[in-house]
């Protein structure tokens, strides 16, 4: 079935461009706005998020770039032609370390919130482990399907996000917009930290690459995808701020939920909101935490020649899943996530922009 | 490895039934001998010796009593060797081609050197001719006009407006059927013959141009691969040739209706008939064919689309209705509206059973309902209405073992998976709704996102013959959408479905074709 295979093996760049969507949409979304609000004043944290945004965006472009350079590599491949074998293999196993922290860190979370807003009694063992089996029955499945599925679910998750603004568009307030450039350099420097640190997620790009038929047109998708996340995250710290004041969104844990727990449906179908909206918002962070994984086995499956993925990842979960018990409570957990926000940072714009300058120094090109 | 297993299996039982000779032999006598003791000397096995009339040489007919048209075989075969006129005809090979071409007035004649092969034609319903000294026989095609059912309209697919005609248990009917359906000589009609004891005609029917060249060579591939006895109904060869037989899901649509099938010619899938069922098999299909009705095309656009979406509603009922009650009653009363939430918990005030509980009984009965309903004969099938409204709706609420809103949850789901237009899919569902319904005892609304998920990525891995399931959707061809999703108005559908790749994906002219 040759003409026909190429659904199965090649990721076209709109699927790109929903992956990056779909990846750096997850936690953050729910946190976010409380993480720049805590480091900015009232609503001086747009420029921060405007401010990441660029960066984020200008990374995006380098990794993409990177990784088009050299089409139908993996990254262990490339990045042993640009530096040596033994960086290589570092980056890789850094890069697949951190990735399992981060399927870790998003099935912790996932099951701490679950346990807050959905449940009374069931513990979060159980919660996570049921989550991360049906991850696992992802990831061990075709890769081409990992990507389909952001296919299917964002468009969900859109439809529910923007049904939820709409709805509480009643409810913003002004007065919390104002005063305006109140915050310091310094203050600002650091939300604009966080803001970047939140798109970590962008280092798939460095690996899903390679199975595109025409890396060419990666650049221009990554952006766009990029682009979409950044603007998202902007409406949302816009609408919660509205909502619910600067002094507010500092002091509650999640305050997306919070803002969607005062929405009211007209005729009163559901009497919450925020149940909607966390289901959708489940499916968000399934296809984070698949893609996650994935790219964790993809990158040791790069490194040892005759691993078979079904068995990487059974090597892989119980270690991962072992990892994400690990926290006791919530502000372990939020260490974690500050350390990961520093690791990611680093993995995903500094590697990659060094890559690619020593790349373009040494004249490394792909097909040669 | 599974595959292997059979090959093995089949040659090893081929060596052992390696019974019937293979080879004619030289005179008529031992031929007909030959025929008859493999056959056992069944009572109806006709064999008769005319000699050719103003010479002295003979031939053999053989036929089955009744299968044949006996009146072809008398005023077309016999009567015509009788009243041959030449006095010099030749003798041996020579024979049988002056017969073919100057006495028997039969449309079609065709030689034959096997035994197989003389069985097969036999058996069908054809006449066999030998001569002396030759290894060979004419097959003479008289088979009796099968006495088989009228062209009725499909009891399991009933259309409000559309053709009347349905497929029948005949093949030739069948093809007939659609062959009157399509007039282009594209259509290609491939024959095989299936099963190693009952051999039976399967077809496989495309339209040469449109279809993809690769997705051909696969279907042909897999048809290939049949070994089986007997393919007692068209639902054996579809369980053959699918590509994942794990699955839920049907990836392989069966219909009565010969318009639906032209449909899926039209569009570059391939359709495959097999003698003696009516259901023919259409292929490949994506999860969103399954909730189409030819009739979204025979309304007007507006009715057709709406009605689609309605489907998509009650596909959604069919699979998550009893999982959210149960979600909702026992885990999240809070996301209820608090008056419905209390007139909720005064129905269920004497219920003695969780939630889950009630809702799996209820359901249970309902399959159990359902089941009998088309077990029993029709002339008691009333019956299972009177039970069923009766006993499982009113009693069960007055004895306090389910509640009203139970009841309601349980109506609107049956009739969600009745309004289904193939019932291959409905089962499915009805199969997904119990592991729905263990979910949300189990885990709430998380538990129904998580088999949602679940679902999701099954059918994302799903293929059907190398089509991807959930195309259009994922992968993405938003052109496709206003013919797969919705039905837009019918001078705007210009172009085939481009995820089946047909090799001609202009449907209406040019200049309207967008």
């Amino acid at each position: 079935m040759k003409s026909f295979e190429h659904w199965d093996q090649d990721i076209s760049p709109k699927m790109l461009g929903y992956a990056i969507v779909s990846m750096t949409i997850a936690v953050g979304i729910l946190t976010l706005p409380r993480i720049i609000t805590q480091n900015t004043q009232v609503f001086d944290g747009i420029i921060s998020l405007m401010a990441g945004g660029v960066i984020a965006l200008f990374f995006t472009y380098i990794s993409a770039k990177l990784a088009s350079r050299f089409p139908k590599q993996t990254f262990c491949a490339y990045a042993e032609k640009i530096a040596s074998k033994y960086i290589a293999i570092v980056l890789t196993v850094v890069f697949a370390l951190f990735f399992m922290l981060v399927t870790a860190f998003e099935v912790r979370m996932l099951a701490n919130i679950a346990a807050k807003y959905l449940f009374d009694e069931t513990p979060e063992e159980v919660i996570s482990l049921t989550f991360f089996l049906v991850v696992i029955y992802a990831v061990s499945g075709k890769h081409v399907a990992i990507l389909r599925l952001n296919l299917m679910f964002l468009p969900i998750f859109f439809a529910v996000l923007f049904s939820l603004l709409i709805l509480n568009i009643q409810y913003l307030d002004l007065n919390h917009f104002t005063p305006f450039f109140t915050s310091s350099w310094r203050e600002l420097l650091r939300g604009t930290f966080y803001a970047a640190a939140n798109m970590i997620g962008l280092s798939i790009i460095l690996f899903y690459v390679s199975f595109m038929r025409t890396p060419k047109k990666a650049p221009k998708a990554a952006l766009i995808g990029a682009l979409i996340t950044i603007c998202v995250n902007m409406i949302i710290f816009f609408f919660v701020v509205g909502q619910l004041g600067p002094v507010v969104t500092r002091n509650v844990l999640y305050p997306t939920i919070e803002m969607a727990k005062e929405t009211k449906v007209p005729g009163e179908f559901f009497a919450r909101f925020d149940a909607v909206f966390f289901t959708a918002w489940i499916m968000a962070i399934f296809n984070t935490t698949t893609m996650s994984l994935h790219v964790s086995t993809l990158a040791i499956d790069s490194l040892f020649k005759k691993m078979q993925k079904f068995r990487t990842i059974l090597i892989l979960a119980p270690i991962i899943f072992y990892v994400s018990m690990l926290p006791i409570d919530i502000i372990q957990i939020g260490l974690i996530t500050e350390w990961l926000m520093g690791i990611g940072a680093l993995m995903g714009m500094g590697v990659p922009a060094l890559l690619y300058v020593a790349a373009i120094l040494r004249k490394v090109k792909g097909n040669a | 490895m599974f595959f292997g297993w059979k090959k093995k299996n089949s040659r090893h039982l081929a060596k052992e039934n390696d019974y019937p000779p293979n080879e004619l032999l030289d005179t008529i006598e031992a031929n007909i001998k030959q025929l008859n003791e493999l056959m056992g000397t069944p009572i109806d096995f006709v064999s008769r010796y005319i000699s050719i009339a103003g010479t002295d040489q003979k031939c053999g007919l053989v036929f089955l009593d009744d299968f044949c048209n006996k009146e072809i075989v008398n005023e077309h075969v016999i009567k015509c060797i009788l009243s041959n006129e030449d006095k010099t005809i030749p003798s041996g090979k020579a024979l049988l081609e002056y017969l073919k071409l100057k006495v028997i007035a039969v449309t079609k004649v065709e030689h034959a050197k096997n035994i197989d092969e003389l069985f097969l034609s036999l058996l069908g319903g054809d006449t066999l001719l030998f001569v002396d000294g030759v290894k060979e026989a004419l097959v003479l095609n008289t088979p009796s006009i099968s006495e088989g059912r009228a062209i009725q309209e499909p009891v399991t697919e009933p259309l409000i407006r559309g053709p009347r005609d349905g497929f029948t248990e005949s093949i030739r009917v069948n093809s007939m059927l659609i062959r009157n359906r399509v007039h282009d000589y594209n259509l290609r009609i491939e024959t095989y013959n299936t099963g190693r004891r009952a051999k039976k005609k399967l077809m496989l029917f495309y339209i040469n141009g449109i279809i993809h060249p690769e997705l051909l060579k696969e279907v042909r591939r897999r048809l290939e691969t049949l070994d089986i006895d007997d393919a007692l109904e068209s639902g054996i060869i579809e369980q053959w040739i699918e590509d994942s037989f794990l699955s839920p899901f049907p990836q392989v649509t069966s219909t009565e209706r010969p318009d639906k099938v032209t449909a899926a010619l039209l569009n570059g899938q391939f359709v495959i008939l097999l003698d003696g069922t009516p259901f023919a098999l259409i292929a490949p299909i994506t999860i969103t064919n399954t909730l189409h009705s030819p009739e979204d095309y025979y309304e007007r656009w507006l009715t057709g689309t709406l009605l689609r979406l309605l489907r998509y509603g009650a596909a959604m009922l069919t699979v998550f209705l009893p999982a959210a009650y149960i979600a909702l009653v026992s885990f999240h009363p809070g996301m209820i509206p608090s008056h419905l939430a209390f007139s909720m918990a005064s129905t269920r005030e004497g219920v003695p059973f969780p939630s889950m509980l009630e809702a799996i009984l209820m359901e249970t009965t309902m399959e159990l309902l359902r089941e009998a309903g088309v077990r029993l004969p029709k002339p008691i099938g009333q019956t299972i209405g009177i039970v069923g409204g009766l006993v499982i709706g009113e009693a069960a609420v007055a004895a306090g073992i389910v509640s009203p809103i139970m009841v309601i949850v349980v109506a609107i789901t049956a009739i969600s998976s009745f309004s289904l237009p193939y019932y291959g899919l409905a089962i499915s569902f009805r199969v997904l709704r119990f592991s729905t319904m263990l979910a949300a005892g189990m885990f709430g609304l998380y538990g129904i996102i998580l088999v949602f998920i679940l679902i999701c990525i099954h059918l994302a891995n799903l293929q059907s013959f190398g089509i991807p399931y959930t195309a259009p959707i994922a992968p993405t061809f938003f052109g496709d959408w206003k013919e797969a999703v919705i039905r837009a108005p019918i001078t705007m559908l210009g172009k085939r479905y481009k995820y089946l790749q047909p090799r001609d994906r202009q449907r209406l002219s040019k200049k309207r074709g967008n």
